[in-house]
């Protein structure tokens, strides 16, 4: 392999392997933000992808697909948000029951519908080219000839930066997520906001779900394959913040690309090793080892109104 | 007053008694009980009979739930269920099959149930299972040491192994704050990537598959009925059912570790140490889940596969809560989970569903437990609300 | 607006807390209007009730006549309605422009930040609160978060600004400062309502003080009136019996505080006390003068910044809870569901709590079950703790029967001291005087007991001697017969 074409794969891959760490993310920051511990990332993004390939089966287009997993995702965040919100259940034992029933709901869905039929075609994304743009050479093959949603992920992050940061409606989120007595006090509509800020992880989950799914077109039982969590170590090693989720999951996205050419060039390398470190980095990050990371005052905790 | 732990990353979640985790003693006297029903009458929820109330609950909704599916997608929730309970229950083998799936099961219940008592929310119960798993496989693979010793050998390795792995959460948690929420869960990810790499390489076995070597004699749990899967590992899960349980509830330790997780303030203010008791009851759970773990190896598998199946460490978690945290429950509740993953192979055959089905019920079981208070709550407020109008007229 | 009235209110907090009884109150613009009373004598309810915060049970609220509702603090607002809470309502994360306006943003979806921070400096200068509105609240020290929460109040438009212990967490300075802009506030047409327990700054402040008891107005005085009156107003109950009796000749010192000092708000400053075996001393002291840390610091919880405390005699080098425990002081915690009892925990649990060791109820780190559970009983027949048995779990008991359980078991440690922290707080008459009886038959067997209480009949009910606390400090001693005296120091007057 020449040097320009592992640098132009490397930086393809690098996105590629991004971009649902990204919308994962995003959804996790937006959930987190209002005061909803979010692990059901995973089954979130697991449900968006057996959504896409339900839709786009039944309907044969890519946007009826799009369509099903932004839905059949956000069903599923209303159930945490309910569970969550309203119900002020343990938002651990919350997240778990979502990601128990995503990963066993999506499989079976998908035993029973298609176990005997075999598997239909779905329509996929293929690249899009940027016109100009990927004509630069080395880096613009790379960058710019990616999945449409890639592109949707990339420019999500400041979208949801300065909603979150620039906005009055961020602000209600910020607020309800550090001290919901005060906001409530404000008048904000704590429950309503919660609510809305988990409804939004399943959007962007439904999409990360649906480029999992794309990537290859046909569905396998718990395809996300952990991804929910590198998304959920990606938000807390960038902070809760939409940049900072962009900066960690680039990072992991590499360091998954780099050993994939390490090894296509013939070198040994510890694999599995590699695909343990965004792990790693986020237990280092939560305890505080190299600048500590701070969640949102109130993630986690129920808000009960006296 | 008191010495407070540092601010933990995650909002302090972690200290306080997790709300959907009632770790109230288990009922005893008629007083109690009455008192219990005046609770569910009036709503609220948290002890022991309760919560077998809503356990029962739980499970019938998840199996209306469940047929609806099944229904929806043309199956015949009857055939599908008489398939599960004839696979699980239905003559000796399948009986043997639901306590071959029981063993480790119950095991690494019993793991996340203690951690629970304590207040210490360990849901990384598989990592600590995979990483026991690894330590016996290597300890039964590469080190000959005859019948006997070899399995305790393997099971001192895997306690150890399970220990350490879940101390390191534990420490951060002391040390730093890092909720261990997050770094168990990290870690059964990291678990499952060193498994993949062990049997990817230093600890391949010789031949084309990629796993550890293969677990031969003195390094197999022995048989219980022939012609069936059923090993000792059963008899290791049923006898620490009343050591779990003397533990608790007849140990200082015991008495320590559930009165940090009931009130941490109450307990410093006794003297307890609330850094140590979390400590020392990670390590404790993470050496139950491991051998657990060893279970699984010794017992069933006879060597770690590449991309080992750590499902057991969040099945674990629905089995605590159904169990509320107390052994006797935790075994019911093992057993009744372990039946539904033995049938599913007969369902399988029968109706073309099969295990994602049973981790489907798993997650309505465990929404439902945690979603009923509210249910319970709003329920009775509506009663409430039209007793008082009819009052009114 | 020219007044606000609060009509007959009434609010219980399930299961049997009547935080308000029956209340009525008329707030007057351009005047200070003081809330006097005890720690849950209903004030912070009342004002809660009048900020849109809590509902009332029944009662009404009426604003130049017309009658408000009040679903939440927006709605009050709303009305002219704002409040500065005990615990502020700021968020720390935010900046303080956007604190002051959230919720109030005015139009637009993009904040413009410049200019919302611009408003809120040109007002706070308007109004005379200065506050830097971009640096984060966070930042800032709590005297300053105060005056954010001011301002904040006034840019929504408060035309009746409450107040609730605004001075519990200011220096002396800025409490002069905080007096000042009230009394601008008032002179401006603003009424100001001025929650607080300390008397000479409600005599300082107020137009009108207006003292409350057991969720009822028991009387409006004007500012002028001694404190004494005030104090005996806010902490007399009606008639009651003393049933102390004769002095038991005092014994050796059972424990010495000398030059004591702590952290706190407020801490001990300097704080020297003896008390002898066979007698009670009482700790008198209006609520936030050094109580908790007087308490903490008897416990070993908190420690010393300087001073020694010695015990039957001998210095304590290091002092730790259970240093002190083991030399025989025990403590009944001010804070019981904190500090007291493991309320899902059942009630031979919880008299197990301390001394698991020490009463020989571990072997080789085997729970001996059976022996504590009869030792429960006992106790439980001893005391006369009402429960079904001794496995029903102490979270279900009255709070009386929590506090015997907490009381049997101190008790039953045989301690030399006892320290009694408002061993009475929230008890009915009936469980009030079993406490007491307890209390006093440790005195009579030649125990210690220190008895800090913010309820001055009960202090000179049960006290041979009285130390009153005022701002951390011992300002005096006096007999338990000299009430007026007590109300004097409790105030903070020369006596």
């Amino acid at each position: 392999m020449s040097a320009e074409a592992v640098v132009t794969s490397g930086i393809a891959t690098t996105l590629e392997l991004s971009t649902p760490i990204v919308f994962g993310g995003l959804g996790g920051v937006l959930s987190e933000r209002s005061g909803v511990l979010n692990i059901a990332l995973e089954g979130m993004l697991l449900i968006g992808a057996f959504g896409y390939f339900a839709g786009a089966a039944a309907t044969g287009s890519v946007f009826g697909g799009l369509a099903v997993a932004v839905a059949s995702a956000t069903a599923s965040a209303l159930l945490l948000a309910w569970l969550a919100v309203h119900a002020g259940a343990d938002q651990v034992i919350a997240g778990m029951a979502v990601n128990l029933l995503a990963s066993g709901l999506t499989d079976f869905l998908y035993q029973a519908i298609y176990g005997f039929a075999g598997t239909p075609p779905v329509p996929g994304m293929g690249a899009v080219g940027i016109p100009l743009l990927d004509r630069i050479p080395v880096v613009g093959a790379s960058l710019f000839e990616q999945s449409l949603l890639t592109y949707v992920a990339f420019l999500a992050v400041p979208a949801v930066s300065f909603w979150l940061f620039r906005t009055r409606a961020g602000l209600h989120v910020l607020a309800v997520g550090e001290r919901p007595e005060a906001a409530d006090a404000a008048g904000l509509g704590v429950f309503k906001i919660r609510y809305l800020a988990v409804l939004a992880s399943g959007v962007a989950c439904g999409l990360g779900g649906a480029f999992i799914l794309t990537q290859v077109n046909s569905f396998s039982s718990d395809m996300t394959a952990g991804v929910g969590y590198i998304a959920l170590a990606a938000v807390i090693f960038g902070n809760w913040r939409p940049r900072g989720v962009l900066v960690a999951a680039l990072l992991f996205g590499a360091f998954e690309a780099l050993q994939s050419i390490l090894q296509s060039l013939g070198l040994s390398v510890p694999y599995d090793l590699f695909l343990a470190v965004p792990y790693l980095v986020t237990i280092v990050a939560v305890s505080g080892f190299v600048g500590r990371v701070r969640a949102p005052q109130a993630d986690g905790i129920p808000y009960v109104r006296n | 007053m008191s010495v407070e732990p540092e601010a933990h990353v995650l909002g302090g979640e972690s200290q306080v008694a997790p709300g959907g985790l009632s770790t109230g003693a288990t009922p005893t006297t008629r007083g109690e009980r009455r008192a219990l029903v005046a609770l569910v009458r009036r709503g609220a929820i948290g002890t022991g009979g309760t919560r077998l109330v809503q356990s029962a609950i739980a499970v019938v909704v998840a199996f209306a739930l469940g047929a609806v599916a099944l229904a929806a997608n043309g199956i015949s929730p009857w055939a599908a269920y008489a398939a599960l309970a004839s696979g699980s229950l239905g003559g000796a083998q399948s009986l043997a099959s639901t306590a071959v799936q029981t063993a480790p099961l119950l095991v690494a219940s019993l793991a996340v149930g203690i951690s629970f008592r304590a207040g210490v929310f360990n849901i990384g119960a598989g990592g600590q299972l995979g990483v026991g798993a690894l330590s016996a496989a290597l300890v039964g693979g590469y080190v000959h040491l005859g019948s006997g010793i070899e399995l305790v050998a393997m099971a001192a390795a895997s306690l150890l192994g399970g220990a350490l792995w879940a101390a390191v959460p534990g420490l951060l948690k002391a040390y730093t704050g890092a909720s261990e929420v997050i770094t168990t869960l990290m870690l059964t990810y990291v678990a499952a990537n060193l498994i993949d790499y062990a049997v990817t390489g230093p600890a391949k076995a010789p031949g084309a598959i990629n796993q550890t070597p293969q677990l031969s004699g003195p390094a197999l749990l022995p048989t219980l009925v022939a012609n069936t899967q059923l090993t000792a590992a059963i008899l290791v899960g049923l006898v620490l059912v009343p050591v779990v349980w003397l533990l608790l509830f007849r140990t200082t330790y015991g008495f320590r570790l559930r009165m940090v997780g009931l009130n941490p303030g109450a307990a410093t203010a006794a003297g307890f140490s609330v850094r140590r008791v979390g400590v020392s009851v990670l390590a404790l759970s993470g050496a139950l889940a491991g051998l657990a773990g060893m279970l699984e190896v010794a017992g069933v598998l006879g060597s770690v596969p590449q991309n080992m199946s750590l499902q057991v460490g969040y099945t674990a978690i629905v089995v605590a809560l159904l169990g509320n945290n107390a052994p006797a429950g935790i075994l019911l509740a093992s057993a009744f989970l372990g039946a539904l993953t033995a049938g599913s192979t007969t369902m399988q055959s029968a109706v073309g569903v099969s295990g994602p089905f049973v981790v489907f019920l798993e997650g309505i079981m465990i929404g439902s437990v945690v979603g009923m208070p509210a249910l319970v709550r709003a329920w009775s407020r509506r009663r409430r609300g039209a007793a008082r109008k009819a009052g009114a007229r | 607006m020219r007044e606000l009235q609060l009509i007959d209110i009434d609010k219980r907090f399930p299961p049997n807390v009547q935080a308000c009884a029956g209340v009525s109150l008329t707030i007057r613009a351009g005047e200070v209007l003081a809330l006097l009373g005890e720690n849950g004598a209903g004030k912070t309810t009342l004002m809660r009730i009048a900020s849109g915060v809590t509902r009332p049970d029944r009662g009404l609220i009426l604003r130049d006549g017309e009658p408000l509702t009040l679903g939440s603090p927006r709605d009050a607002i709303g009305h002219g309605i704002g409040m500065v809470h005990q615990h502020f309502m700021l968020i720390p994360r935010l900046s303080v422009a956007e604190n002051v306006v959230l919720g109030f943003e005015g139009e637009g979806r993009v904040l413009d930040r410049v200019r919302l921070s611009r408003e809120v400096e040109h007002f706070s200068e308007k109004v005379g609160l200065r506050v830097d509105a971009r640096r984060r609240v966070d930042e800032l020290a709590v005297g300053e978060q105060q005056r954010v929460e001011i301002v904040r109040a006034l840019y929504r438009g408060a035309e009746v600004l409450i107040l609730d212990e605004p001075t519990a967490v200011l220096t002396p300075t800025e409490t002069d400062g905080l007096f000042r802009v009230v009394r601008e506030m008032a002179a401006a047409g603003k009424a100001v309502v001025f929650i607080s327990h300390k008397l000479h700054e409600v005599s300082q402040i107020a137009d009108r003080v207006v003292i409350l008891r057991n969720g009822e107005v028991v009387a409006e005085r004007p500012p002028t009136t001694p404190l004494g009156e005030l104090a005996a107003l806010m902490v007399g109950r009606p008639v009651e019996v003393p049933s102390r009796s004769e002095a038991v000749a005092r014994g050796q010192v059972a424990l010495e505080l000398s030059g004591a000092s702590s952290s706190g708000a407020p801490g001990l400053s300097e704080v020297s006390m003896v008390v002898g075996e066979g007698e009670i001393v009482g700790i008198a002291g209006v609520d936030g003068n050094g109580q908790v840390a007087l308490e903490e610091v008897l416990a070993g919880v908190r420690p010393l910044s300087s001073g020694t405390l010695a015990l039957g005699g001998s210095r304590l080098e290091r002092v730790s809870p259970e240093a002190i425990r083991r030399l025989g002081l025990v403590r009944i915690p001010s804070e019981r569901h904190r500090d007291g009892v493991v309320a899902p925990a059942s009630v031979w649990e919880n008299l197990l709590l301390f001394d698991l060791h020490r009463l020989g109820f571990a072997r080789h780190g085997a729970l001996r079950v059976r022996a504590a559970r009869r030792r429960a009983e006992q106790l439980v027949a001893q005391y006369g703790i009402r429960c079904g048995s001794v496995d029903q779990s102490v979270g279900e008991l009255s709070g009386g029967n929590q506090q015997k359980v907490v009381i049997a078991r101190e008790l039953a440690a045989e301690p030399s001291v006892v320290v009694a922290a408002q061993p009475t707080r929230g008890l009915d008459v009936g469980a009030t005087a079993g406490v007491h009886e307890s209390l006093l038959d440790h005195r009579a067997r030649g125990g210690a007991v220190v008895l800090i209480s913010a309820d001055l009949d009960e202090i000179c009910q049960l006290s041979d001697r009285v130390y009153v606390l005022y701002e951390g400090r011992v300002t005096g001693t006096a007999g338990p017969d000299e009430r007026e005296r007590i109300g004097r120091l409790m105030a903070g007057v020369a006596a």
